[in-house]
């Protein structure tokens, strides 16, 4: 009995450590159909454009993929999202984003502009895609750090 | 004059103690165990129920403990029987909460498989690198699964020797609790490989046992609570020693009725006379009145002979 429970515990920390050394996989496959091809990325028209567009090239170096950019409307990018049809998506999202349920958020990329209370601003990909998210949580890191050297 | 509890023989005595201990220990690693787990909440619906489950797992000792501190109170006027009552009370409390949990979480689960949602685990920064919080879980995990093996191991003997279904139930909880750490972390094992409903179906198996659990443990409190005979710790059987009893007493007493019902861990048997299961007519209206006469159904005279 304990040592069926060693040998399951044993198990689990082995595999742990197999797959720890990689990152994790999207049910999706975002990040495999991205890598050396086309990342396509929606952003909301506003005054965080600009600082997501330079997240999202960055992204798209470190997979090695050409970035293609559309604009529009939140809802609209959102449906375009689950759909498959975009990437990522960004440009202003707050973090207590009413889509939240059908978005995979990514850590805050900074402060949400024209919010009074401080509201911090994120980037979505489609739900699960945890792979292509973890890539863009380091992109963000890495773009965050640089401006902050600035 | 009113009775004090009841004396234990010392070596319950000393198991008692023991066994609040125990609780004590349980309730302190419990927490650390939820707090650990808090840090790495997110995205996964198998870590969030094995973490309710290990907030419910609270319960029982709690319970224990509270039972075991007012059971040794002495009856007062108020209170003529004692205190013994207290600890079914708790077990009706804790087999409530935790069939009603396990119930929400078999829902919860059900609904995230039929609507296809992919769980979404993001990352946490440590030492300037961006981590996949799956990782951090599992390890949160790995950890829970170890106190409550051990501690769970070693209230099964001394809920025995104590006859406390609270302690057996918070024993089967920690049993519950390692297997729940388990399937947790193979849930959150099947996101990082791009499984996204392994999340989902690990937190359903883990919510199925929960609701197992919750059910059994509902129906001893309830057989407890309408006066049943007093049940064999580990299932619905009576317990034999009901049957010894009642044929010993006969042997004493003659052809009398004999019943045993269960009060906390304590046994009550009365006797009466097979021919008038209940108190005549005319001797309860004498006693109570003519109106609410019928409401008093027996007087026993005790049995203190040794």
């Amino acid at each position: 009995m304990r040592t069926k429970v060693r040998s399951l515990l044993v198990a689990c920390l082995a595999a742990a450590a197999l797959v720890g050394c990689g990152t994790p996989k999207d049910p999706a496959g975002t990040t495999s159909q991205v890598s050396g091809g086309v990342l396509r990325a929606g952003l909301v028209r506003g005054p965080d454009m600009a600082a997501d567009r330079a997240i999202i090239s960055r992204l798209a170096r470190d997979l090695d993929a050409r970035v293609e950019f559309e604009t529009g409307e939140a809802h609209q990018l959102v449906a375009a999202l689950e759909k498959g049809q975009v990437h990522v998506i960004g440009g202003g999202l707050p973090a207590a984003t009413p889509f939240k349920a059908h978005l995979g958020l990514s850590r805050p990329a900074g402060r949400l502009s024209g919010s009074p209370d401080g509201e911090k601003r994120v980037l979505a990909v489609r739900p699960g895609e945890n792979g292509f998210l973890l890539a863009l949580n380091r992109a963000i890191a890495a773009e965050t750090a640089a401006e902050d050297r600035q | 004059m009113t009775e004090p509890a009841p004396d234990l023989p010392p070596e319950v005595e000393a198991a008692m103690r023991k066994a609040g201990r125990l609780a004590w220990i349980s309730l302190g690693f419990q927490l650390s165990i939820v707090g650990v787990l808090a840090l790495v909440m997110g995205g996964s619906q198998a870590l969030r129920t094995a973490w309710v489950e290990d907030m419910l797992s609270l319960l029982p000792p709690a319970a224990f403990l509270i039972a075991m501190k007012l059971e040794r109170k002495p009856a007062t006027r108020r209170f003529p029987f004692g205190f013994q009552r207290v600890n079914s009370l708790a077990f009706v409390i804790a087999a409530t909460a935790l069939t009603a949990m396990g119930a929400l979480m078999v829902y919860e689960s059900g609904m995230t498989l039929a609507k296809g949602e992919h769980p979404t685990i993001g990352s946490v920064r440590w030492f300037g690198q961006e981590v996949w919080l799956g990782w951090p879980m599992m390890a949160a995990l790995a950890y829970s699964v170890v106190p409550p093996v051990v501690l769970g191991r070693m209230k099964l003997p001394l809920a025995r020797r104590i006859a406390d279904k609270v302690l057996h139930t918070d024993a089967l909880m920690n049993k519950a609790d390692w297997q729940t750490g388990l399937a947790a972390m193979l849930g959150v094992m099947g996101v990082a490989f791009g499984l996204w409903w392994a999340d989902a179906v690990a937190a359903g198996g883990i919510a199925l046992s929960i609701l197992r659990d919750g059910v059994n443990a509902m129906r001893v409190a309830i057989v407890e609570l309408t006066d049943g005979a007093p049940r064999k710790l580990d299932s619905a059987e009576v317990d034999p020693l009901v049957e010894q009893i009642a044929e010993r007493l006969r042997r004493r007493h003659g052809d009398v009725s004999v019943q045993v019902r269960e009060t906390g861990r304590y046994m009550r048997a009365v006797i009466g006379p097979p021919e008038t299961p209940h108190l005549p007519a005319e001797h309860a209206r004498a006693l109570v009145g003519d109106d609410d006469g019928w409401r008093l159904i027996e007087v026993a005279i005790e049995d203190r002979q040794a």
